[in-house]
């Protein structure tokens, strides 16, 4: 890799290419699997044959082979898998009407015959590529396929179990809707359609490019959304190649700009109405299959500390409440760097005040402050993490035991001062009061590593160190979209980050999303 | 080609020049010669601010006639590829200066009365990281921490003035014009070492900037409200102390805030406002390095910034570290920079504009 040559990296807002690496170069992109390319058989035996291979059919007993004689006369084979299609369906609107009918004159094809006068099910369609007749099983589809004939037709038949929709479990808001969307990408479609009347609400289904041949649906409004960041999303999406898909965050991963980020670079909600507003903002939504979150992209910092319940409440009221929640959140990051610093190396900041009360919370305890600090942080992250393991009201019961008991027994034990305790219980109230989970984790890292810094060297360590935070935010981009922005690159946002803007400004997409026309 | 230009708008622009022209007017002053005398130093910073103003104005127009996008495009199509290149050559040095100086202000203060008990060195490696980040990102990401540090710039500085402020008697300034109108004269032409820099830092990189528009605006406002804010300063340091006091102080303006010492909300103010001057200090520090290093990029033809650009940093950490340990010669050298430096600038921004706005076919 030659220093003058760019890498590509992809610039929604029209920025120089980025820079190749330093010291090596990109890692070339793994050789693509060759996609099947074989035809249907006219044979039956060939084609049991070919299903015997890849479903391992002597002791693979899921799939299904019913033989049966299309209109009495032809010999045909309805492949599907059981559990994953729908018997009562198959019985009744396949074999029972196949058999029945009568055979078509001469001239007609049977394939033809079968989609336009048999088969009576709403989605049926015929293929002539023996991939798609493998997929569509494992969909749960149903594939008939006629000695004689090298097309199949494939008829949607799925009908597994599944949970009803429920209400969001992690996005709980007191006003506005409850819903959260689900497992099963079709009713996960339809809540967003539900949401968005609109012809030009586009839902691209495709694969997610996992061996396990997981769906999923790219959603964005036709003419708003910008045509760069489709084609950018469409080919980081054909990139993908991995063995298992099993949620959206995996997929996040796979397609987001800098990995190695702390920071999320796409947004994972639950609610179909935050995703229905990013749509409507000219974003892109990404829905898995199998996975009841949906995916939002590109995001921005101001994006991930919003609420869905900002836009419910009033202008004044929600601009407060934006207020506290960037307090919380700098208090989360801040607080315990702070006064580190300024207990180890500027005592002359504090009044004479608060460093008595300082110097006598700290006489018994053994601890240096600053492991005690760190310990606390640890302890801090280890109470939480236990409460969302334990499942139900027991991890609520950890929370408890861990907040006040352990605190309360650290403190009495002179393992710990209270003002730490004090100090780290605020960081932690400040750190749920941020609305997005991947940020929370975030900001865990970025406090720690400035409590380090503000031992090592005062503010002046700290003040490096957001620094150098603040660079790598600004130099940020997901999906060519500046992670600062709207404030640095400043650019016009529906929702300004410090106060709740007017909800007349919500009849345009966000200008750092280039989109192609006003709404 | 990877130079890190990206795009920046008006906003990001004028942000970079503005707390580049803010912190070299504050900071880059020669203390003993300026103030030794007497202070007229409120009045030369106004008028040097203006001048510089003025010829950043011709600069641009040049600029736009000749149809280049950036300073070094326009030095290479006045001069030719070798005159060019040695006309760069002291914009660089001036570039790079203009970075050093205010560093070592502030390392200084941190220093004397931040860490009393530390090392000079310890304080000044801390910087060195931070700068690195800074300019291997490029200017896309100098201009958004612009951008971001423009408001807690605006904030140390009306902080620092109202924290000085019950210092503040008018019987300081007396008498008025107190070395005469030629060391006016004089200190006005030394302004300008202070505030071209930063409009021709922004010029270096007038590619990245989204049209020649925004482009002259943003020098123009960014000097128009850097050369208000450090005027502001000085008039504020006029007003606390005498002239000759001041020629005698390490960091005047962390003394300033001093002056007036209070206890406000349990916190000491005065030491936290330094920490915002010397966040903004590295992002203008971080500017003139990396329009230092794009400048001899374009006059070279070295196509990858980065190595220069680390270069250029490490030279200026070495600046900052040599200044303590030789201090009597550097100050020497620093003296001789404060006085002739602005025509480091004036000389090949005055030949190209001779060359420009004459007679002759347009770009």
């Amino acid at each position: 890799m030659r220093f003058d040559e760019p890498d590509g990296r992809f610039e929604l807002l029209e920025t120089e290419g980025g820079a190749p690496s330093f010291f090596h170069g990109r890692k070339g992109a793994p050789a693509p699997e060759m996609p099947d390319e074989r035809g249907i058989d006219p044979h039956l035996k060939e084609s049991r044959r070919r299903l015997a291979a890849a479903f391992f059919t002597e002791v693979n007993t899921d799939l299904v082979q019913r033989s049966f004689r299309f209109c009495g006369q032809v010999p045909a084979l309805a492949v599907f898998l059981n559990g994953m299609a729908d018997g009562t369906e198959i019985s009744d609107f396949i074999l029972k009407r196949a058999m029945e009918s009568p055979l078509p004159e001469k001239g007609k094809g049977l394939i033809d015959c079968a989609l336009e006068r048999v088969f009576s099910l709403q989605e049926a369609e015929q293929t002539d590529r023996w991939a798609q007749v493998e997929s569509a099983v494992l969909e749960g589809r149903t594939a008939v396929l006629l000695e004689g004939e090298k097309r199949a037709v494939l008829l949607d038949t799925r009908g597994y179990a599944c949970r009803g929709v429920d209400t969001a479990q992690n996005e709980s808001t007191v006003i506005g809707p409850a819903e959260a969307f689900h497992e099963n990408l079709r009713i996960s479609v339809t809540l967003l359609r539900r949401i968005l009347r609109r012809a030009d609400f586009v839902c691209e289904f495709r694969a997610a490019g996992s061996k396990n041949n997981v769906k999923l649906a790219l959603c964005y409004l036709g003419g708003v959304c910008s045509e760069a960041l489709l084609q950018e999303v469409r080919r980081r999406l054909s990139k993908v190649q991995t063995d298992v898909l099993l949620s959206a965050g995996t997929l996040g991963q796979r397609i987001e700009d800098s990995p190695l980020s702390p920071v999320p670079q796409t947004l994972l909600t639950e609610r179909p109405d935050r995703a229905a507003a990013a749509v409507m903002a000219g974003k892109v939504v990404l829905l898995v299959e199998g996975s009841p979150q949906a995916l939002v992209l590109p995001v921005t910092l101001s994006g991930l500390l919003l609420t869905a319940e900002d836009s419910y409440l009033r202008r004044p009221v929600g601009s407060v409440l934006r207020f506290v929640r960037l307090f919380g959140a700098s208090v989360s990051v801040f607080m315990p760097a702070y006064f580190l610093a300024l207990a180890f190396h500027h005592q002359g900041l504090l009044s004479s005040d608060i460093l008595s009360t300082v110097i006598a919370s700290r006489k018994l305890v053994f601890l240096p402050m600053g492991a005690e600090m760190i310990f606390l942080l640890l302890v801090f992250q280890l109470v939480r993490e236990a409460g969302i393991r334990v499942p139900g009201a027991v991890g609520q019961t950890v929370g408890i035991i861990g907040g006040l008991i352990l605190g309360q027994a650290a403190v009495s034990a002179n393992f710990v001062s209270t003002v730490a305790l004090i100090i780290v219980a605020l960081t932690g109230l400040g750190n749920f009061v941020i609305p997005n989970y991947d940020l929370q984790l975030a900001v865990a890292y970025y406090r720690v590593g400035l409590c380090l810094l503000a031992i090592s060297g005062g503010l002046l360590g700290l003040s490096c160190g957001c620094m150098a935070a603040l660079i790598l935010l600004c130099d940020q981009k997901s999906f060519g979209v500046p992670f600062l922005s709207p404030f640095a690159p400043k650019t016009v946002a529906r929702e300004p980050l410090f106060y709740r803007g007017t909800v007349r400004g919500h009849g345009t997409a966000e200008d750092d999303m280039n989109g192609e026309a006003p709404l | 080609m990877n130079r890190r230009l990206g795009r920046f708008g008006l906003q990001e622009g004028t942000a970079a020049v503005g707390l580049g022209a803010l912190l070299s007017g504050t900071f880059a002053v020669n203390l003993g010669d300026t103030y030794g005398a007497g202070n007229v130093c409120y009045a030369a910073t106004a008028a040097g601010a203006l001048l510089s103003l003025l010829l950043m104005g011709l600069l641009l127009k040049a600029m736009e006639r000749r149809g280049t996008g950036d300073l070094g495009s326009l030095l290479f199509d006045r001069f030719g590829g070798l005159l060019g290149a040695l006309l760069g050559m002291p914009l660089i040095l001036g570039l790079q200066l203009c970075a050093v100086l205010p560093l070592f202000r502030f390392t200084l203060a941190m220093e004397r009365y931040i860490f009393v008990e530390a090392d000079y060195v310890p304080v000044a490696l801390y910087l060195l990281p931070v700068l690195l980040l800074l300019v291997l990102r490029g200017m896309e990401c100098v201009a958004r921490m612009a951008k971001l540090l423009a408001i807690p710039g605006a904030v140390a500085l009306v902080m620092t003035l109202y924290l000085a402020s019950p210092a503040f008697h008018i019987h300081h300034l007396y008498p008025l014009f107190n070395p005469g109108f030629s060391a006016f004269l004089t200190q006005t032409g030394e302004a300008l070492f202070r505030f071209l820099p930063a409009g021709t830092a922004l010029c270096v990189a007038g590619k990245g900037c989204q049209g020649q528009g925004h482009l002259s605006g943003s020098v123009r406002r960014g000097l128009l409200l850097g050369g208000a804010g450090s005027t502001a300063m000085q008039l504020g340091l006029g007003l606390t102390f005498f002239g000759p006091d001041i020629a005698g102080m390490a960091a005047p303006i962390f003394c300033m805030t001093m002056a007036a010492r209070q206890e406000r909300m349990s916190l000491r103010l005065d030491m936290l406002v330094l920490f915002l001057w010397l966040m903004a200090g590295l992002v203008a520090a971080g500017f003139y390095v990396y329009a230092a290093a794009l400048l001899l990029c374009q006059t070279a033809g070295i196509q990858d910034i980065r190595p220069v650009g680390g270069l250029m940093v490490l030279g200026i950490v070495g600046m900052l570290l040599l200044c303590n340990f030789d201090s009597e010669r550097i100050l020497n050298v620093v003296r001789l920079v404060y006085h002739g430096g602005w025509l480091l600038f004036l000389v090949p921004i005055a030949g190209l504009l001779l060359l420009s706005l004459g007679k002759g076919e347009k770009g």
